[in-house]
């Protein structure tokens, strides 16, 4: 497979949360451990006149290179060699959080015995000709799942991986 | 054919290897490491104490056989390099060997520090640095007989000391020289947070008071002696108190040394072809512009890969970091951002319901520094704002990741005054 | 190659994994809806969801509520067995009893109050549900009592009511065809987010948007060419404003209206009384954007679809002469019945057309043999009774505590809410306190069915075989993903169920489920079996397409045959005190302004809630955990209310207090609260008689109050 790139676009999204909640239930979230969401669903509005908003749903953004990978003590993350999404194995984890300092989007979420979880880009699903639970619910075509080479040719004017990407070069 | 030479192999020293395969992978890489173990994070060492965690995990590169030979380089373990001539780019091995090489990189890391002060009970003392410290302390744990113990160092190893003792039903006092728990990174009311937190947990703080010395105890193995004159029985003593910087190779062969090896951002030492990386050395502070010790494991990775690129390239360079840190213990998360001693205005935020403190310091040219008390997961996010801050771009924070701190219980207001007052359009 | 566990953890269907993927639909939402689902089962168990991608609705899509279907499913307080009270009414003390010993005391009950106080005394009665009305109708009917009354009399059935006076059919929006779409109160994005794509291609394909809404909603964001910002229920004065303006630049269709309209002199008069002088300070919309709407309808609106959403434009006082105002635009401009209009939709099953005719209207009405009472509500709104001919269930909690003109003495329902009532503590929850039997058929246990006498386990859409419509002429008939859990049953088994235990006279209803939709099926080719065995919806070769003027052509039901402006069947009863126009009167209540100087509106969608049926699955409730009341900024700093601080929200029948949220979407002296909350439920505040005389509808979102701060966020 070539490299995966999980583009968002704040401008066409609508803010409803299917993509949250189809992400729950691919993830078995369990709300009752106090855990995060995997996706976070938020609308900004301008503070001017004319009311203009934002709709957001924010989850892993498979940095390249990716912090939380350096960071993890323990090795849990990693880069999906078919799909260069970011994975991992939280066999080891030991819930020191060290991924969340690193992640500049807030994206690494503690389950109900403390270990890291978060968005794989539903890694396995795509080597097995699905889409990623959010992508494949999004009625709006805010949230897509493309090549890098798709990527490259079309992307939206608020592309949230270009944005991250930005924010992701400064993180250290 | 380039031959290079890494010494010590910890997070650095793996990352260096990393960086010459990614440029180059004809050249030889000999690696020379005093201990037979894996690259390990020096902090999983409670984890590993406490069972929390497996003897596999401890080694997130994987065996040094599959390092070895992943990385086609030799991996020298067990073995002292016990002289460096810089000039000449050559090593004296404790078997009186020595090569030559190319370039070599220096990721000889830290050690665990203790004062020279009388000690009467060293059997009753542990460190928390190595897997060997960590395999005492479980030892001991597992032996039994522990009454009470005392933890010297209000640092982030002491405090992952005293988590281990007082899980284990351990009554367990945390003493330190300073006010306050952790005195390096934290400010005083989070500080005063935290202590109150831990007293409710029915752990001891003795602060306030240096340690003295450490005589034999008579219903206790030991007695730890404060400044104050007040006596601290204790069948365990831990002794954290601070790491120093494996230098004395560095220092014999005439490297410029602080209190690390000084670098430049391309982690070239004072003498050509010579590079050091991690715990060992130094780095650019990016708040304060000086050259200081900055002891993290991911800034150990980016430092050791920018050895390992520069000195097969060239061109590689690494700009600094700020000192942060995030700890999980007993229940509680402290995240701590930039120089805890620069004062200026407070800025101070609580969420009750969502269990969340933060305090900030903003001065002149904006954030000094930030405590968090409560939320791992908006750290990322407020490293990521205040690195911008520090380095003087943006004050402004994003949309997507100001989203994401509303959603974990920051008010818009707080927001904003992080930001002093410039939103993101 | 990933391991097994791996590609368990990923609930990748495979031999390896033994995950299979079943086909049913969701039926959390209205009949409107109902998407196709592929259901991802290992051991008996449903592990995953997604929809259906070759299904002709949603194509592979769901929305934010049916994603949650699993949960919805498998929620921890779903009714496991039927269940007797053992305490005290609302005590919450139930024990487990059997199908058998639920039937039997159900039977004796109901059948001892008919012999006793006649078969009117028994209410029969759906919450949200749709899908088995026919069937409870039928049982109401057989069992013979006249009282048969759904939530819908608080929902659709006033728009409904609207298009009958005018045109005697349920008629629809013909949206794809288009080259104008005037969306009033359409907000498809949190309520119908199918609506939302066709929305969203339509104006790709260069199709005019008027949006008109209370509040600034993603579609005025998104979609608007032009956005009027009414305040609630001013919707008719804005709409006769538009019509006088379209009339007065004689941008009007006079063939049309000679032809097919009635009533529309005496309509053009009336409407000059909507004019420059008077329109901002009724509605709040400056009058330019009202000469704008009608130059904008006069350019592009040929055609012109108008989507008068049902609830938000009913729920006023004046909601239903609202709606009718509204409709009255396409009529004028020659609309109505034509292609890219609004075209004549007869149901074809619960509430849903899909273009072909089944015998449904047949099963619900022969059952109805003998002359019975007048329903409940009937003498209240003889509008709704004249057209309806079914309880108006807003009048049924005053029967139930004053038992006039007779006694309600037990209640069948399939699902009951009283916080869907005003005054939901004084009427119906009290109601359901004094009623002598409540038997409420529920998947979860409510803080309804605490009152009641024997509570029944029903399942859902993925635990039986049920048969569903689609527009574009689709028939499908499910198989159960799973065996129903627990000891739960089909509704309309259970209804089917108490059709014999009562011994009742209808040998087709206590044949069952499947004999029942064989016959109701009967008109189309496809027997009930095909349609099963084919999985998915077949299109059914009676589908017809809508007929461009056919309907007008052959004449409306209608006393006139016409589209009537002016209703006859109203005229013809002055007794009522209706007016025969749609006319328009000032929605908010005569309580002093100075001391309630806000406007209250409920019922504002989000997309993760659907009244309270979704508040308790967790996974939506992470979306928008609090109940809450959004303001405008400026309003909020008028009452020093910062974001998430407690606001208090109070009428002269009480208060409640909700989570602050701020934002422009409202419009200024608007709050609008989120209903159905446990924990702040916004009809407590409503005046319980504040009904729309013509439909019986409630003034859920038209009320003044006050707000106040209660403190501060996050204590």
């Amino acid at each position: 497979m070539s490299k995966m790139i999980l583009d968002f676009d704040p401008n066409v999204c609508c803010g409803c949360g299917a993509c949250a909640v189809a992400c729950m239930d691919q993830n078995d979230y369990d709300p009752k451990t106090g855990s995060a969401p995997f996706r976070t669903i938020f609308e900004t509005e301008d503070t001017k006149d004319r009311p203009v908003f934002f709709h957001y749903s924010v989850a892993c953004m498979h940095c390249s290179p990716a912090p939380c990978i350096t960071a993890c003590p323990v090795g849990c993350l990693r880069k999906d060699p078919e799909t260069d999404l970011t994975v991992f194995d939280n066999t080891d984890c030991i819930g020191c959080h060290s991924c969340s300092m690193a992640c500049p989007f807030g994206a690494p979420s503690f389950n109900g015995e403390g270990k890291m979880e978060k968005c794989n880009g539903c890694y396995l699903r795509l080597q097995y000709g699905m889409e990623p639970a959010c992508v494949r619910v999004c009625p709006t075509g805010a949230l897509r799942m493309v090549t890098e080479e798709e990527y490259e040719k079309a992307h939206g004017e608020y592309s949230l991986v270009a944005e991250a990407k930005e924010i992701a070069g400064k993180q250290v | 054919m380039a031959a290079y030479a890494i010494i010590g192999f910890g997070c650095a020293g793996y990352h260096a290897l990393k960086a010459i395969r990614d440029t180059d992978y004809s050249c030889t890489v000999d690696i020379y490491s005093e201990h037979t173990d894996s690259p390990y994070n020096p902090m999983l060492t409670t984890y590993y104490a406490s069972n929390r965690l497996r003897y596999e995990g401890m080694f997130p590169f994987g065996t040094l056989e599959n390092i070895g030979l992943s990385f086609h380089a030799q991996i020298h373990s067990g073995v002292k390099v016990t002289k460096l001539d810089a000039e000449a780019h050559e090593i004296t091995l404790s078997d009186g060997s020595v090569k030559a090489y190319d370039g070599i990189v220096l990721a000889t890391g830290a050690r665990s520090f203790t004062p020279p002060i009388i000690n009467e009970c060293p059997e009753a003392c542990v460190s928390m640095r190595t897997l060997d410290d960590a395999r005492d302390l479980r030892n001991r744990m597992e032996k039994g007989g522990i009454s009470r113990a005392v933890v010297i160092g209000a640092s982030m190893a002491g405090i992952k000391v005293v988590e281990v003792l007082h899980n284990n039903g351990i009554p367990t006092t945390l003493a330190d020289m300073a006010p306050h728990i952790f005195p390096l990174a934290a400010y005083a009311e989070t500080a005063s947070r935290i202590e109150e937190n831990l007293c409710a947990q029915g752990i001891a703080l003795k602060f306030g008071a240096g340690l003295k010395a450490i005589r034999k105890g008579t219903d206790t193995a030991a007695i730890v002696e404060c400044s104050d004159g007040s006596l601290l029985p204790a069948d365990l003593v831990g002794l954290c108190i601070g790491t120093r910087a494996a230098t004395e190779l560095a220092v014999s062969a005439g490297l410029k040394v602080n209190r690390g090896i000084v670098v430049s951002p391309s982690m070239k030492t004072s003498v050509p072809g010579i590079y050091a990386a991690g715990d060992c050395c130094e780095g650019l502070d990016i708040q304060s512009g000086q050259s200081q010790i900055i002891g993290l494991w991911a800034n150990a990775a980016y430092q050791g890969y920018t050895a390992g690129m520069s000195m097969c390239k060239g061109s590689r360079t690494f700009d600094g970091n700020i000192l942060h840190n995030i700890t999980h213990f007993l229940g509680m998360d402290f995240i701590g951002f930039g120089d805890n001693r620069i004062t200026g205005t407070r800025l101070t935020y609580e969420n009750k319901e969502k269990g969340l403190w933060i305090e900030a310091v903003r001065h002149d040219t904006g954030l000094a520094g930030i405590n968090i008390l409560g939320s791992y997961r908006i750290s990322g996010i407020l490293k990521n704002h205040f690195l911008e801050i520090i380095r003087g771009q943006t004050h402004a924070i994003s949309h997507m990741q100001r989203g994401v701190l509303k959603k974990e219980g920051l008010s818009e207001d707080f927001i904003l005054q992080l930001e002093g007052g410039n939103h993101a359009d | 190659m990933p391991t097994k566990e791996e590609l368990l953890k990923a609930k990748i269907p495979c031999p390896e994994t033994g995950i299979t993927v079943r086909r049913t639909f969701c039926d959390i939402c209205s009949p409107g809806a109902h998407c196709g689902v592929d259901a991802y089962v290992k051991d008996g168990e449903i592990i995953k969801i997604e929809g259906t991608k070759d299904h002709p609705l949603n194509q592979g899509l769901l929305c934010t509520k049916g994603a949650s279907n699993r949960q919805y499913i498998y929620r921890e307080d779903r009714i496991k067995t039927p269940l007797k009270r053992t305490g005290p009414k609302g005590s919450g003390q139930f024990a487990p009893i059997t199908w058998e010993e639920a039937y039997q005391t159900i039977a004796e009950k109901l059948l001892g109050y008919r012999s006793q106080y006649g078969a009117q005394s028994v209410f029969f009665s759906s919450g949200y549900s749709k899908w088995y009305r026919p069937f409870l109708q039928r049982l109401c009917y057989s069992f013979g009592s006249p009282n048969y009354g759904t939530e819908s009399g608080t929902c659709f059935t006033s728009g409904l009511m609207a298009w009958e006076t005018a045109t005697g059919f349920p008629t629809r929006p013909d949206m794809r065809n288009c080259r104008l779409f005037l969306g009033w109160a359409h907000n498809p994005y949190f309520s119908g987010y199918l609506g939302a794509r066709n929305t969203e291609r339509l104006k790709k394909d260069g199709v005019k948007f008027i949006i008109i809404d209370t509040m600034y909603t993603q579609t005025a964001e998104k979609i608007a060419d032009l956005f009027l910002q009414p305040r609630p229920g001013t919707d008719g004065a804005l709409a006769l404003a538009i019509g006088n303006e379209l009339i007065s630049n004689d941008w009007i269709d006079h063939d049309y209206i000679d032809k097919y309209v009635h009533g529309f002199e005496e309509y053009a008069q009336y409407c000059k009384g909507f004019n420059k002088d008077n329109v901002e300070a009724l509605t709040g919309v400056p009058y330019e954007k009202v000469q704008k709407a009608a130059q904008m309808i006069h350019e592009y609106g040929h055609p012109m679809s108008i989507r008068e959403s049902n609830a938000p434009l009913a729920h006023h006082v004046n909601g239903m002469q609202n709606y009718r105002a509204i409709m009255a635009l396409s009529a004028i401009t020659g609309n109505y019945d034509r292609k890219g209009g609004q075209t004549p939709s007869p149901f074809t099953f619960t509430h849903q057309s899909a273009g072909y005719h089944t015998l449904e209207h047949e099963f619900v009405d022969e059952a109805r043999r003998r002359s019975m009472a007048v329903p409940v509500g009937g003498t209240r709104f003889p509008l709704w009774n004249e057209l309806e001919k079914e309880a108006q269930i807003m009048d049924l909690s005053r029967q139930i505590l004053e038992g006039t003109p007779y006694p309600i003495k037990a209640l069948l329902a399939f699902g009951m809410n009283f916080r869907m009532f005003p005054d939901s503590e004084h009427s119906m929850k009290k109601a359901l306190e004094e009623l002598d039997f409540f038997v409420d058929v529920d998947l979860f246990m409510t803080d309804s069915s605490q009152y009641a006498d024997i509570v029944l386990p029903a399942c859902s859409s993925f635990e039986r075989e049920e048969f569903k419509c689609y527009p574009g002429g689709y028939a499908y008939f499910t198989t159960p993903v799973i065996p129903p859990l627990y000891e739960s049953k089909s509704d309309t088994d259970i209804m089917c169920d108490l059709a014999r235990y009562m011994k009742l006279d209808d040998p087709l209803l206590t044949k069952g489920y499947r004999a029942c939709m064989e016959y109701i099926l009967s008109p189309i080719s496809y027997t009930v079996s095909q349609l099963q065995d084919a999985d998915k919806p077949l299109k059914v070769p009676e589908f017809r397409p809508h007929e461009e003027y056919a309907a007008l052509r052959k004449g409306l039901l209608t006393p006139t045959g016409r589209f009537e402006l002016k209703s006859e069947i109203i005229a013809s009863h002055p007794e009522w005190g209706l007016d025969p126009l749609p006319t328009y009167r000032e929605p908010l209540d005569d309580v002093d302004p100075e001391v309630y100087p806000l406007t209250l509106t409920e019922g504002g969608r989000l997309p993760n809630a659907l009244h309270s049926r979704l508040h308790d699955v967790s996974w939506l409730r992470t979306l928008h955990p609090k109940a809450s009341g959004e303001i405008h900024p400026d309003d909020a700093a008028d009452y020093d209310i910062k974001e998430g601080d407690l606001m208090e929200i109070t009428t002269p029948m009480g208060s409640i207090t909700v989570e602050a949220l701020l934002s422009k979407r409202i419009q200024r002296g608007l709050v609008s609260v989120y209903h159905d909350y446990r924990e702040a439920n916004v009809s407590n505040l409503l005046n319980r008689n504040r009904l729309d005389p013509y439909s019986g509808f409630p003034a859920f979102r038209s009320n003044r109050c006050r707000i106040a701060k209660k403190g501060e966020a996050h204590e």
